[in-house]
């Protein structure tokens, strides 16, 4: 057993103080007094309008009288829910803090508490995840700030954080905020109680577990993209895609059609062989049923120039065959020249 | 007997629990949680422990999974 530390006891006996004045301020759920306090004048002009005879008047009174009754029976049942159940949690002693600051310095590296801060905080081990490594993160609650955005912070001790997106330091953190997902409820129930071994315990396994369905930036792109031409990683600011087949390239990579500048990948890029610029599949033309190997203008001047060389003739010769329809399904005769 | 009862799964539960003597982690385990005894980091009193040990009155028992999602 670890010797008595009483700069720990009275920072238990300081977060022991903090944590019952905001258990005080949360133990009672809001009284209806506005809905009571409705009755009085309603019962006073009850009184009146039966005084009157108003029989009409008197219908609508009581009816309304009935509703805010039963109104008011709805909110004192929903006041004895609701301070039952805030009661069921028991909340940590000093003693019960003393024991877990303690504790909390055989599962974690460089346990601190600071009294001016009013801060405890720990060091995790190195995280490694999917062969990512991540480095430690050092857990920060601060006992004074309950409740509000800052109340725990994780902070990358040895920062290796996505390429695409420098805030996140892990799949789950973003700056120093952790998205708890299922340790949610947990971690909140652990801090209101003052469990502070359980919540340090909580953020610890939730930093060693990667869930690869709702991460800030999945691992599998920690180190940015890979190109598809030469597998480097690219940035996001970097990484362009080829139009054609959407492959992801880095800047060294990526080629260009010289006829619409699409960006290209190695295999959709086509050098023409006329003018050797690199061409598209989509701006090459049709040649029969088929890409030219042309880039447009090539295969334009190419076109020109088999036109001038072959020019259409005036005078036919006569046609040597005969030209007879040939119908495939039916027995016929025709004639054969020799 | 009485002892102080953790489970970080789900929810979260912390309560007192009546328990019987002589019942070990082993066996709170089997009644109290699901899955297996080593997908859970299992402290009492706050040290880890081993599935044997038997239970006294006052124990604080915690179970906390091993893997749990963030977001």
């Amino acid at each position: 057993m670890s010797n008595w530390n009483p700069a720990v006891w009275r920072a238990a006996q300081q977060i022991e103080t903090a944590l019952t004045s905001v258990r005080s301020a949360e133990s009672l759920p809001l009284l209806p007094l506005d809905t009571a306090n409705t009755l009085r004048p309603l019962k006073q002009r009850w009184e009146s309008v039966q005084q009157r005879e108003w029989r009409v008047a008197a219908r609508h009174v009581r009816q309304t009288l009935r509703s805010r009754v039963s109104a008011l029976i709805q909110d004192l049942q929903r006041f004895l829910n609701e301070s039952s159940r805030r009661a069921a949690e028991p909340v940590a002693t000093a003693g019960d803090l003393y024991r877990d600051l303690i504790a909390l310095t055989e599962e974690f590296h460089d346990v601190a508490i600071d009294r001016d801060e009013r801060t405890v905080s720990a060091t995790t081990d190195w995280i490694v995840l999917d062969h990512v490594d991540l480095g430690p993160f050092r857990i920060v609650w601060c006992w004074d700030r309950r409740d509000e955005e800052d109340e725990l912070r994780v902070i990358a001790e040895e920062p290796h954080p996505a390429q695409r997106d420098e805030d996140v330091p892990h799949p789950h953190v973003r700056g120093e905020s952790l998205c708890p997902g299922e340790a949610t409820v947990p971690l909140e129930r652990a801090l209101r109680a003052g469990r502070l071994y359980d919540a340090f315990l909580i953020v610890r396994q939730v930093l060693q577990t990667y869930n690869s369905g709702s991460a800030y930036v999945s691992l599998s792109e920690w180190e940015g993209v890979r190109c598809y031409g030469c597998g480097d990683s690219v940035s996001d600011d970097d990484v362009s895609g080829c139009e054609s087949c959407g492959a992801e390239l880095c800047p060294d990579c990526r080629d260009v059609c010289h006829v619409c500048e699409a960006a290209l990948c190695q295999t959709c890029a086509v050098v023409c062989t006329g003018c050797l610029e690199t061409v598209c599949a989509t701006c090459r033309p049709l040649h029969g049923s088929r890409r030219s190997s042309l880039c447009p203008a090539c295969h334009a001047k190419e076109t020109h120039e088999v036109e001038e060389t072959n020019p259409a003739d005036e005078n036919p010769a006569p046609a040597t065959t005969t030209s007879v329809a040939v119908h495939s399904g039916e027995l016929g005769e025709t004639p054969v020249p020799a | 007997m009485k002892i102080l009862f953790i489970n970080h799964d789900g929810g979260g539960f912390a309560d007192h629990l009546e328990i019987a003597p002589g019942t070990t982690v082993q066996g709170l385990f089997s009644e109290k949680a699901t899955g297996r005894p080593q997908d859970y980091l299992i402290r009492v009193n706050r040290q880890p422990a081993a599935p044997e040990m038997v239970l006294q009155e006052g124990d604080r028992v915690s179970f906390t999974p091993i893997k749990i999602e963030g977001a």
